[in-house]
């Protein structure tokens, strides 16, 4: 769809251009909201939410000539997926007492599996998989920062954290993310 | 990313993998979202009053507080003392010290050579006496002289004892009259009746 049909419908703003919108943007913002939740029934729950935030923004910009539609709805459906994380406090104060620091000693049982694990070559599935099991702090920071692009000092003003924070954060979150794709490889993990 | 710690995902080709994920469209998710809606789904947000706290700077509240403190204090001292009128009326100067004579000894001699000493002049009086030695040979000045001091001391003594007769016959006449009233006491007529025991309580007898 071009952006002035989508515009077109936004101005509309009745029943049936809200599902054309939502049918045209479901598979990439279900798939944004899969990364951000910790399973598939939260996911859901926040797309719900986030979704309805993200089109009520878009309509308050639609006589914007410049505003560019697509991007503001999926930023806004991003800062809605943040703030719907934020806002379970009794998972997202959850403090991480694993530090990233790697033990140097190898494992050399023969009777284990001990492959080498091209991480390059991991299915999609694992990955989110691996994603979802991190602490809600570290998963905000790794999805904001490494896959949707946010720069330390904007992810810092939508977590409202400080940006030492977020680095530490990020650094743990990039150390559990392969430690969970190895497991997973490994069937150690769930 | 610490050295203990060897990364080994590529962040670039994880980034691309994701953004491109999506999920396939399915019917059942809008009907979904048509009977949840945002109003049913129970999503635990933050309180307007922490909302409301979070807003609030920090520094500006400690600011604020401190001010309220500092201008509380300020106008309790403003209450106490007096800006208009500094000097108290109540303090009392204190008075200055008599010297003893203990310690006027005590005082330093640079102080004492300060102080100026007076000359006491006493006028002695011309003594109207006249002496005349035995060398002193008698001529007719002399002899003026003699009788000059002679009528003069008997002038002044004449004086002095005419003072002294004044005085005596002021004291003779206060006596006199004294004695004149005391006499006419004695003589006034003997007006009380005299009283006798038969007089006395004659019911009784």
């Amino acid at each position: 769809m071009s952006l002035n049909a989508l515009s077109d419908l936004i101005q509309k703003n009745d029943k049936t251009s809200v599902q054309q919108v939502f049918e045209l943007y479901y598979g990439k913002l279900a798939g944004i909201a899969m990364r951000y939740a910790k399973d598939d029934s939260q996911a859901d729950l926040v797309f719900h939410s986030a979704f309805e935030k993200a089109y009520a923004k878009l309509y308050q910009f639609r006589n914007q000539k410049n505003s560019e539609p697509e991007k503001i709805l999926i930023e806004e459906f991003i800062i809605a997926n943040v703030e719907f994380i934020k806002s379970i406090r009794s998972e997202y104060y959850v403090s991480s007492t694993v530090y990233a620091i790697d033990k140097s000693i190898k494992n050399y049982d023969l009777f284990e599996n001990n492959d080498l694990i091209d991480f390059n070559k991991t299915d999609i599935e694992t990955i989110i998989k691996a994603l979802q099991i991190l602490v809600p702090s570290q998963r905000l920071i790794f999805n904001l920062h490494v896959i949707d692009g946010f720069s330390i000092q904007e992810s810092a003003f939508i977590l409202e954290t400080s940006e030492e924070t977020i680095k530490s954060n990020l650094e743990k979150a990039r150390f559990n993310l392969q430690k969970n794709i190895e497991r997973k490889l490994k069937g150690i993990a769930k | 990313m610490s050295n203990h710690f060897t990364y080994e995902i590529d962040e670039r080709n994880l980034k691309q993998k994701l953004k491109n994920f999506e999920l396939e469209y399915k019917p059942e998710a809008w009907l979904k979202f048509q009977n949840q809606g945002l109003s049913q789904i129970k999503v635990k947000e933050p309180n307007a009053f922490i909302k409301a706290k979070v807003h609030f700077n920090k520094n500006l509240v400690l600011g604020l507080i401190f001010l309220l403190i500092i201008i509380s204090i300020s106008s309790v001292l403003f209450k106490i003392i007096n800006i208009k009128n500094p000097i108290n009326k109540n303090i009392i100067s204190p008075k200055p010290k008599e010297i003893s004579k203990k310690q006027y000894k005590i005082i330093s001699p640079e102080i004492k050579s300060k102080i100026e000493l007076k000359p006491v002049t006493s006028k002695v009086k011309k003594d109207s006496t006249l002496k005349i030695s035995e060398n002193d040979t008698i001529n007719p000045d002399t002899i003026n002289k003699i009788i000059r001091v002679i009528s003069k001391n008997g002038a002044k003594q004449s004086d002095k004892n005419l003072k002294l007769k004044k005085s005596d016959n002021d004291t003779k006449n206060k006596q006199n009259k004294l004695s004149e009233k005391t006499l006419e006491i004695n003589n006034l007529p003997n007006i009380l009746p005299t009283l006798s025991a038969d007089t006395l309580i004659p019911d009784l007898k």
